[in-house]
């Protein structure tokens, strides 16, 4: 219903200020609300449209609570804190990613499934190496990141063709991608994604994966970290000539 | 129906609050039909009443006191006229209708009424007695004329000192009904009285449609749909579009959050033709459908005029359907008016599970016109609705204005040339005898404005004082406009027809073109012929400017009653100007940038992508956001969010929105502006 629709899309406001507020704990427990409402409709519904709609709903919900855990634990002081909301990062990216393949919800997307790669990357810094990490004992699940940032760039570049042309997020996930992947500089990586003249926040949230990416110690860190100050500058620019105004 | 009856006659007593003090008013009235009471409006303007109620002459049986209490507010009143009707809550066995009089004798007639005069009340042991009083005198026949409202000039042959009581008193003249009593004139020391000629209330749709019986109302509360069907047209339309009902009703609930009424409104078009009343409740039911489903196959006229007043009226979901999928020649040869319409063709070529099966395309055409509605303030699936709401163009100082333009509604085929050249002739050397300022004659083709044809078409349909309809060859696209001027100009178009396409041939609507032209009574002329017919209709514009009334045929309408019954019924909580600001903007802005902007990857406004307007779109959307808090913020005390809880949701809401918007800016007022919303929605929260 149109009226469960706007509670989900007003819950996911108010969990991102309350994110944008760093008020983690609070922005998780709302983003559990809506998630909650919207699987009982999800598994209560036959109509396919509904089901698509609520499923796209729901995915954006579980996207949303993995970047609310992974700044929660990037800002710990605490490793084991840090540790346990970066896996819970990658668990809720993992369930939203486990929405965005279902065909029947045609869900054309990459959010959750280049970040759960980046909360991955950040909670196991590693696991881009050369050689396959082993298995942490603390994943249920380990992934072979390289493999699944290929299959990411694959998908995304095909999305880019169709659905999502010109799509800001879609153009940043790439970039991100071929950047981890040391298959682009950062100039040329993120030139898409500043021709498309994104808001503001667009250039927040690539720059909230770039800095932790570039504190990091893995190979595609240097290029991280000018990636970061390119994007700054584009941002820097955006604002300032907007006061002068 | 005879002429005066007592059972009908009825004393009116109002009580309304004067400084505290309770006053009481008496009137005298007259039943015209089983509830409703026909008396001056007058007898009930002193004030808001605390009670109305009414006591008839003749005991009934059915009132359980001498005593009737009547519906505070009026069923229908007219305060120009000064008549109005009252609504008792019990009414009397079924009466038939008065005998309706006119009101253009040709010589002085004899009057008679019953009435409550106060000079006939008695007062006995402290309590008031009201007698009824008689009365008779001379109807002047050329009285009451002039400047003004027509009024009927009484002659009085009783002397009286006090007439108060007798005001809203049915007049009759020869056993009809003719008037009402509404005053009397002090210069003739109170020996004449003015009276309200019934034949002026016929002439308002509003008192017509509440003295009918009703036909459509009352419309259903949810979300409703409307049905016209053609003349002999297709039958299955009706079940068909129910059928798509049942089976995306679930649907339409979870995209929409509405609930479709189940049984549509199905309405052959020969009945909305069938009397005034008929008409005037179809235009209001079409005025208040949401959705509307119009049979357009053959393009008949009558159709296409009650389209024309849909798309002037309504931005709702209209859907329109043809029996047989139209070919390529077809398709060009659609109605100019209706190309840009996707018509859904009921063509049984397609399998039930295909979307092109009508029961999946009509109900797919509902879900998707009403969720679009609902998220695009400017949705439209007809022309003219924009259009025909441009302010009036604005023309060089001492050139012709649109208003001085005849504008001429008339066919442009080949067969239609001889009847143009003739006509022409004959409006522009009679030009001057309508109206001196009224300069030159126009059709849609020699509109010189450079603006798309069907804006500069519409305007002109609405701004220009005079405009002349010619049915003949009864095309759509000029049925369909005719429909569109009856709307929206209280100045209501001159109809023309030639004499040979008023009869009745093999058309496969006869009854609809005998029924549109006994109430829309347009001029027929003869090809060729003698000029009269002309000098009629510029007689009848004159009088329209003039405020003269015009005599009606028995079935006929007055040229603005549409245009009236549409004022009175118009559903004006479509317009954005009603909502509040902060609403309008929120609906424009997400309307523009989508509920959830940030979800999406992509702009909807086109040209974004340039730097500087990505820029300035950007930083606008901040500031309308926070003009929009800004004016919920100050608009309400603080105790009224505090003791209000919808009102403190709403304020919670918007907070949100704009709090997020302004999230990742840099500006420091921004920055104060979040803060201070976050922590006022903090406080409210604790409530």
């Amino acid at each position: 219903m149109d009226n469960l629709l706007q509670t989900i899309r007003e819950l996911k406001t108010k969990a991102k200020n309350r994110r944008d507020l760093k008020r983690y704990e609070s922005a998780a427990t709302i983003l559990d609300r809506a998630i909650a409402l919207t699987e009982g409709d999800l598994t209560a519904t036959d109509s396919p449209d509904w089901k698509a709609q609520l499923a796209s709903e729901l995915s954006d919900c579980f996207g949303l609570l993995g970047g609310v855990y992974r700044r929660w634990g990037l800002e710990s002081e605490i490793p084991e804190e840090r540790i346990l909301h970066l896996r819970q990062s990658v668990e809720a990216y993992t369930r939203g990613y486990n929405l965005e393949v279902v065909e029947e919800y045609h869900i054309v997307n990459s959010y959750n499934m280049v970040n759960r790669l980046v909360s991955y990357i950040l909670m196991k810094p590693d696991s881009l190496a050369d050689s396959p990490a082993q298995a942490n004992p603390a994943l249920n699940d380990p992934l072979n990141v390289r493999e699944e940032l290929e299959k990411a760039e694959e998908a995304i570049r095909y999305q880019l063709r169709e659905k999502r042309r010109g799509d800001i997020w879609a153009l940043a996930d790439f970039a991100l991608v071929r950047l981890l992947l040391e298959k682009d500089d950062p100039s040329p990586a993120y030139a898409e994604f500043n021709a498309q003249s994104p808001p503001d926040y667009a250039y927040e949230s690539a720059l909230s994966t770039l800095r932790p990416m570039a504190e990091l110690n893995f190979p595609a860190a240097s290029r991280c970290h000018e990636a970061a100050q390119l994007l700054e500058s584009k941002l820097s620019q955006l604002q300032s000539s907007r006061r002068a105004q | 129906m005879g002429g005066f009856d007592s059972k009908r006659l009825v004393l009116i007593h109002s009580i309304v609050k004067d400084a505290g003090k309770e006053k009481h008013i008496f009137g005298t009235g007259y039943f015209v039909t089983n509830k409703l009471v026909l008396t001056a409006s007058h007898v009930l303007s002193a004030g808001p009443p605390e009670k109305i109620e009414v006591r008839p002459t003749v005991p009934h049986g059915a009132a359980s006191s001498s005593w009737i209490e009547a519906l505070k507010v009026p069923a229908w009143e007219n305060i120009k006229l000064d008549a109005a009707l009252i609504e008792v809550t019990q009414p009397l066995e079924d009466l038939e209708p008065p005998n309706w009089g006119a009101m253009d004798f040709k010589q002085n007639e004899t009057w008679t009424s019953v009435a409550y005069p106060k000079a006939s009340s008695q007062t006995i042991e402290g309590l008031t007695e009201f007698k009824t009083s008689g009365l008779q005198g001379i109807l002047y026949a050329h009285g009451g004329g002039g400047q003004g409202i027509r009024e009927l000039e009484l002659g009085v042959e009783h002397e009286a000192e006090l007439w108060n009581g007798i005001s809203g008193a049915p007049v009759f003249v020869e056993g009809k009904l003719v008037g009402i009593i509404k005053t009397s004139l002090t210069s003739y020391e109170q020996k004449r009285l003015a009276a309200v000629p019934v034949s002026l209330l016929l002439r308002d749709p509003g008192f017509r449609t509440t003295i009918a019986q009703k036909w459509l109302q009352p419309f259903p509360q949810t979300t409703w749909i409307l049905i016209l069907l053609s003349e002999n047209g297709n039958s299955e339309l009706a079940e068909r579009v129910q059928a798509a009902i049942h089976k995306q009703s679930e649907e339409i609930k979870r995209l929409t959050g509405q609930v479709i009424n189940d049984k549509p409104f199905v309405v052959n078009v020969t009945e909305a033709l069938e009397s005034p009343e008929r008409m005037f409740q179809f235009v209001q039911a079409i005025a208040a459908a949401p959705i509307m489903v119009v049979d357009v196959t053959e393009f008949q006229p009558a159709v296409m005029l009650f389209l024309g007043i849909r798309s002037v009226v309504r931005r709702g979901v209209t859907i329109t359907t043809i029996n047989e999928a139209p070919d390529e020649a077809s398709l060009s040869q659609l109605p100019f008016n209706i190309q840009e319409t996707k018509v859904i063709h009921l063509s049984g070529q397609y399998d039930i599970d295909s979307p092109k099966h009508s029961v999946n395309w009509i109900g797919s055409a509902i879900s998707s016109g009403l969720m679009q509605l609902r998220n695009d303030p400017s949705y439209l699936d007809l022309p003219v609705y924009d259009a025909i709401r441009s302010p009036e163009p604005k023309s060089l100082a001492g050139t012709q204005s649109i208003r001085d333009r005849i504008l001429m509604l008339c066919p442009f085929k080949e067969a239609y040339q001889e009847h143009w050249r003739y006509v022409s002739d004959k409006i522009t050397i009679n030009i001057s005898s309508i109206e001196t300022s009224l300069k030159s004659l126009e059709r849609m083709l020699d509109i010189s404005s450079p603006r798309l044809v069907g804006q500069a078409l519409y305007e002109g349909i609405r701004w220009s004082r005079c405009c002349i309809v010619d049915w003949t060859n009864w095309r759509a696209n000029v049925f369909f406009e005719l429909g569109v001027r009856y709307s929206c100009s209280d100045i209501g178009p001159i109809c023309l027809i030639e004499a040979d396409d008023c009869k009745d041939d093999k058309s496969t609507f006869p009854l609809q073109r005998e029924r549109l032209l006994a109430l829309l009574n347009p001029i027929v002329y003869k090809l060729n012929g003698p000029p009269e017919p002309f000098k009629k209709a510029f007689a009848r514009y004159a009088a329209i400017i003039n405020g003269q009334e015009i005599p009606l045929e028995h079935m006929a309408v007055a040229h603005n009653a549409i245009y009236e019954t549409i004022v009175n019924s118009y559903y004006w909580a479509q317009e954005p100007i009603t909502r509040l600001p902060h609403e309008e903007m929120r609906n424009n802005l997400q309307a523009k940038f989508g509920k959830d902007p940030q979800k999406k990857g992509s702009f909807p406004i086109l040209f974004s992508t340039n730097p500087e307007f990505a820029r300035e779109l950007g930083g606008n959307l901040q500031e309308r956001w926070i003009a929009a808090w800004a004016y919920l913020r100050s608009r309400y005390s603080p105790d009224e969010f505090t003791s209000n809880p919808e009102l403190r949701q709403e304020l919670v809401a918007l907070g949100e929105e704009v709090v997020q918007t302004l999230s990742k800016s840099s500006d420091p007022n921004h920055k104060r502006i979040s803060e201070g919303i976050v922590d006022l929605i903090d406080e409210l929260e604790t409530l």
